[in-house]
């Protein structure tokens, strides 16, 4: 009976062992091409790749408009579609001679590095050539990269002008106190929406406007109707004369107009909302939006580039390490391991065997959490998981002396129990930190040490038993 | 065994004293992806064997360190990235690919690609906030729990242990002018945790023996 238990223990153990290092493969699912049911390893930058970005100086020229107003430069404008539109190429450059100094460009560095902390790309490299001004940045590739590059150069500029002379700015980014992203409901559905607050003097900037001039005529309107509701033609001339009279503001964003406006009613907080997209019922395309509008309040939130920069290289380049040297640093350390279990194979005989079985299969239960919970592996999250499976074997050999007692069995486990408790809040504490290096060796620790309590009351004891 | 003690804690001082001399004067000797370099990419149609462009990237740049990587996913498109790479290297290096390949490029189509150092300082420095926090939670839990063996030897090695062995090892590879790379940075974080083991093994193993003999008494 006790050899039969034995039996079906091992049989567990192998077939854990087999799924771990193998994989679970269903041929009813695709008889042709058999993939494994466990899903791959998701590993980080370190090991895939990553989207090498380089911002240079921009050298182009102002285009100005028939009425002589910058509208952008020659890096949006080439020469056909600048005669097209009647538009003129001025002699004034972008970036000026004087503003090319080495205090902007660690300034747009740094509002660079702000906004990719903003962006949550927790993964990057960025380094700057004091010559040049160029920035040069590594981020990993993912689902908002392009969004991130295209985004990255952006002037990061807000301004509120009289939509008939350019001249009139009321508030620039100095008036910005900051920008969040909300969700507004209307009839025709959820939209996200851009707040933006101004400081002190844009607060009293908005509330004088709101209420004087940009105010939107309505009073008269009504008044109008209530002289003489029979003067039709009168009334509709009225009307237009009022029309062109209604004054607007327009808001640009790092140059470009996005909206023009004026005021239904006095404004006191301060803050200006703008829907982004349209509303909608459908959720993704919801999330899109406040995706959008998240990113336009990353980059208005740090700072305005001193610089206009441009994107020269952007192309997606394979990780340095490659597969041949990930696969001689796993076969080194199956060589340690194996070492090591037979050395307690020696020293401990029949106990030893079970106990290496059970420590194999760790492995390979360890490696189908790591697989389960999408774990990201990074070159730290590598190290941690090399300091579990030691801690693992370490833990194996103090057990292995434990002959059949259960309570001394017990104690040893509480010892090693408060043994981990620091490494464990560690762990813990690393998971819920931005950055992917230390996640990844939070998340790959934590589900170690989890495992290794469990595994060892619930498995290793019951065979060495 | 005091004075052998007293003989490691010298050693470890003058190796961390000559680690810092030599930072201080050469700097660390860094991996190619934080150092200043240029790169040049080639592509064709057919696709590239990545050992192919090594040896002629080997042939043309001598003794130049360089690196060949694979650009975005399609395989026929790589970048060559070297401490250095003239005008000269570039043609030389197109030639041999067009001899290879049966391409047409120009060496003049092709760009060397300037790129910026990165500063080993911007690498570190988002470790620091989170090393000191996690030290300062374990000090807590360490001070509370191992009061009884003495709570001011405890705090005192839990804080300079993990420093000198970050030191140590930072000194070791700045001596032995070890590349500074992305692996040295892993291995200082993999030191840290494994040293935090160390200590809460040395230090419940102390308590345990703290409190037999107090038992036995």
């Amino acid at each position: 009976m006790k050899k039969i238990k034995l039996i079906t223990k091992i049989i567990a153990i192998i077939i854990i062992i087999l799924i771990g290092l193998v994989g679970i493969y269903l041929p009813w699912k695709n008889p042709i091409n058999m993939n494994n049911e466990i899903k791959d390893f998701s590993l980080g930058k370190d090991f895939t790749g990553y989207r090498e970005i380089i911002l240079t100086l921009s050298d182009a020229n102002k285009v100005l408009d028939s009425d002589k107003k910058v509208i952008g430069d020659t890096d949006s404008y080439d020469d056909s579609s600048i005669k097209s539109n009647k538009y003129t190429k001025s002699d004034e450059k972008v970036n000026s001679s004087d503003s090319l100094n080495i205090e902007n460009y660690e300034k747009s560095k740094d509002i660079v590095e702000k906004r990719l902390n903003a962006m949550r790309i927790q993964e990057y490299n960025l380094s700057m050539d004091k010559e040049t001004g160029k920035i040069y940045i590594q981020i990993p590739e993912n689902s908002i990269t392009d969004k991130v590059v295209s985004n990255i150069t952006e002037l990061g500029s807000i301004e509120l002008k009289d939509s008939k002379d350019a001249s009139k700015v009321f508030l620039t980014s100095e008036n910005l106190k900051e920008t969040n992203v909300m969700y507004g409901s209307t009839d025709a559905g959820t939209a996200a929406y851009l707040d933006i607050h101004f400081d002190k003097k844009g607060k009293e900037v908005l509330k004088d406007l709101s209420e004087n001039e940009y105010k939107k005529i309505k009073e008269t309107e009504n008044s109008e109707e209530e002289k003489d509701e029979t003067e039709d033609d009168k009334e509709e001339e009225n009307k237009d004369e009022e029309k062109a009279e209604q004054k607007e503001v327009t808001i640009y964003m790092s140059g470009n107009e996005i909206t023009s406006t004026s005021f239904e009613e006095v404004i006191t907080d301060g803050k200006i909302s703008l829907r982004m997209g349209q509303p909608t019922t459908d959720a993704a395309s919801l999330q899109e939006s406040f995706n959008s509008a998240q990113m336009v309040s990353n980059i208005l939130n740090n700072g305005v580039m001193p610089l206009k920069y441009k994107v020269t290289e952007n192309r997606y380049i394979e990780s340095e390490i490659k597969t041949s040297t990930i696969r001689n640093v796993l076969i080194v350390i199956g060589v340690i391991l194996t070492a090591l279990l037979v050395l307690m194979i020696i020293k401990y005989k029949k106990r030893g065997i079970l106990a290496a079985l059970c420590y194999i299969a760790f492995t390979s239960l360890y490696l189908i959490l790591i697989r389960v919970f999408n774990v990201t592996i990074a070159m730290e999250g590598f190290a941690g998981g090399v300091i579990v499976l030691v801690l693992n074997y370490l833990i194996n050999l103090k057990l292995i002396k434990v002959e059949y007692n259960n309570k001394k069995y017990y104690s040893e486990f509480l010892d090693i129990i408060m043994k981990l408790i620091p490494i464990f809040v560690l762990s813990v504490l690393f998971v819920f930190i931005p950055i992917t290096a230390l996640s990844s060796v939070g998340m790959v620790m934590f589900w170690g040490i989890i495992l290794i309590l469990m595994y060892n009351v619930a498995v290793t004891k019951h065979i060495l038993d | 065994m005091k004075n052998k003690n007293i003989i490691i804690y010298i050693i470890i001082c003058l190796i961390i004293i000559a680690g810092i001399a030599v930072w201080e004067t050469k700097g660390f000797r860094t991996e190619m992806q934080f150092t200043p370099r240029k790169e040049i990419e080639l592509t064709n149609y057919t696709g590239i064997e990545v050992s192919d462009i090594e040896s002629i990237a080997s042939e043309v740049l001598g003794n130049t360190r360089f690196m060949v990587q694979r650009v975005e996913t399609f395989g026929n498109a790589v970048v060559i990235v070297a401490k250095d790479i003239t005008e000269e290297q570039r043609d030389s290096i197109v030639t041999k690919f067009n001899e290879k390949y049966g391409t047409k490029l120009e060496g003049k189509n092709i760009e060397i690609v300037s790129i910026p150092f990165t500063r080993i300082k911007d690498v570190i420095k988002k470790y620091i906030a989170p090393a000191i926090i996690s030290l300062a939670l374990v000090l807590i839990y360490f001070v509370v729990r191992f009061k009884i063996i003495g709570w001011k030897k405890v705090a005192i090695k839990t804080i300079l242990t993990p420093v000198v062995a970050e030191l140590l090892l930072f000194s070791i590879i700045s001596i032995t002018r070890l590349p500074f790379s992305r692996l040295a940075v892993s291995i200082g974080a993999g030191l840290y945790i494994s040293i935090i083991i160390a200590l809460t093994v040395i230090f419940e193993n102390q308590r345990n023996k703290f409190i037999k003999e107090l038992e036995s008494n």
